[in-house]
């Protein structure tokens, strides 16, 4: 579904990404972690061109998005995009930010789309916060109306830049429940995040990234195991000790 | 000291028509200039949201011009000014169908485009730049974005400011005078030298005038708080 081949990064002369090279199967979870700074942000948004890349080939659905014939708004369509300050829209009530894709991408009149998006709704289990505006909801509310739509336009890849972190605690359960839900229905997901509980819960695979290299990717047993890399091991011990 | 009020001398008969016509050039020039100097400001704000230096460049000169030239000297510019410039058979036609308040609402108009462009670009600035990263990566264009996203949160921010230009560009219809457009201020004055009842002609226009404003700023009220962005 998503193929990274030697992707490489600059910000100036500080390379952020090294030549990572990594498959995201179809229908599949995958949960990037590692120390803050190491890229994984980065890297999950190269995938709908947010941040260019200098070196390196990266394909979604089997196409390069950066050739010539791509779009990049039309890329952008196929690809939801889930952000940690949930980033809603404050002029427009919850439904409207619903809404929003469906109208001016797909060009639909509000009667038009006000069912897709009701049932949207529904499905992160907010139709009765339809007509709230966005200051008026909680930040896990928020966060589920953001992921509600990043998913109106059906894409096929959803990805999430650490969707809990900006979440008091007891918010975070009831975004994560909703993500396991998606994985489960077989979406497509890239997740940074530090909910170790939830990775190896719901990932089909865990990469690890370090100082912009991906110096790890396995399926969670392992990643969990003591045979994982000693930089994991590191990792896990130092984020247990803030729990 | 002998002078013995009488308005009603300046309410009745022809006095009160030159008032009654003052006030409608008054709001002629008042609503057109507005709603000129509106369109042309989202123009200007947006021109100079794009990255790209020169227009950036234009848009700051035309704004600073016209924040630094006192109104009137632009009122001059374009009525005396422009005119030379053009050809006589121009300056004919103009002359038939009213330049002076042709060159007043154009004048009035830019002058307050370039206040209103900077209330619009204030406003933009107080948005956070993740709102237009949110808006790209739905995959909305950049002019997309701006028309769905930004723009409306920047005139809800900018409201306050913009209804106070309202109010100065209201006030500021009276500099027209300068050029002799027979808003409400050249009919005070018409009205006081023929009749000799200048406190009356003053008096009357200041009521009308103070009115009016009253009338804006309660407006402006209503919608600062109908329209008033909520960001958490």
């Amino acid at each position: 579904m998503i193929e990274f081949q030697g992707v490489s990064k600059w910000y100036g002369t500080l390379k952020v990404l090294k030549d990572i090279s990594a498959t995201v199967d179809k229908g599949t979870t995958i949960v990037l972690c590692g120390p803050s700074g190491s890229g994984k942000s980065t890297l999950v948004r190269t995938v709908n061109r947010l941040e260019p890349i200098q070196e390196g080939t990266i394909t979604v659905a089997g196409a390069d998005i950066y050739a010539k014939s791509v779009n990049v708004n039309t890329l952008r369509m196929g690809i939801g995009f889930v952000f940690q300050q949930f980033n809603l829209f404050p002029h427009l009530t919850v439904i409207d930010n619903v809404m929003l894709p469906l109208r001016r991408l797909h060009h639909q009149s509000r009667k038009e789309a006000l069912p897709t998006a009701l049932l949207m709704l529904e499905r992160v289990g907010l139709a009765d916060k339809a007509h709230a505006l966005p200051a008026d909801i909680s930040g896990g509310q928020s966060q589920r109306v953001a992921i509600a739509r990043s998913l109106i336009l059906n894409p096929e890849v959803l990805i999430l830049d650490e969707p809990t972190s900006a979440l008091d605690p007891e918010m975070v359960s009831e975004v994560l429940k909703l993500l396991r839900q998606l994985s489960g229905e077989g979406m497509t997901m890239m997740c940074v995040t530090h909910e170790m509980g939830f990775a190896r819960e719901v990932a089909d695979r865990i990469w690890f990234l370090k100082n912009g290299e991906l110096t790890f990717d396995a399926k969670p047993l392992v990643f969990f195991s003591p045979e994982a890399h000693p930089d994991v091991r590191g990792f896990l011990s130092a984020i247990q000790k803030n729990h | 000291m002998g002078y013995q009020l009488d308005f009603g001398k300046v309410l009745r008969g022809e006095y009160l028509d030159l008032i009654l016509q003052g006030v409608q050039t008054t709001m002629v020039l008042f609503v057109l200039s507005w709603v000129f100097g509106l369109v042309l400001a989202i123009i200007l704000t947006v021109v100079r949201a794009i990255e790209f230096r020169p227009t950036q460049l234009l848009v700051a000169a035309f704004v600073e011009y016209h924040r630094n030239v006192p109104v009137l000297i632009q009122l001059f510019v374009w009525y005396f000014g422009f005119a030379v410039v053009l050809p006589d058979g121009v300056n004919d036609y103009l002359n038939d169908i009213g330049a002076e308040i042709g060159y007043a609402i154009v004048a009035l108009a830019l002058n307050k485009a370039a206040y209103m462009s900077e209330d619009f670009r204030s406003g933009m600035r107080s948005i956070h730049p993740a709102q237009m990263e949110a808006a790209r990566s739905m995959g909305l264009t950049y002019l997309g974005a701006m028309r769905w996203v930004i723009l409306p949160q920047a005139w809800r921010l900018a409201l306050p400011a913009l209804l106070g230009q309202t109010l100065i560009l209201f006030k500021g219809t009276s500099l027209a005078a300068g050029i002799g457009v027979a808003e409400l201020s050249y009919q005070a004055r018409y009205i006081e030298e023929q009749s000799f009842r200048i406190f009356e002609a003053y008096g009357i226009a200041t009521a009308i005038y103070m009115l009016i404003s009253f009338a804006i700023m309660w407006l402006s009220a209503v919608l600062s708080d109908r329209f008033r962005l909520r960001v958490k």
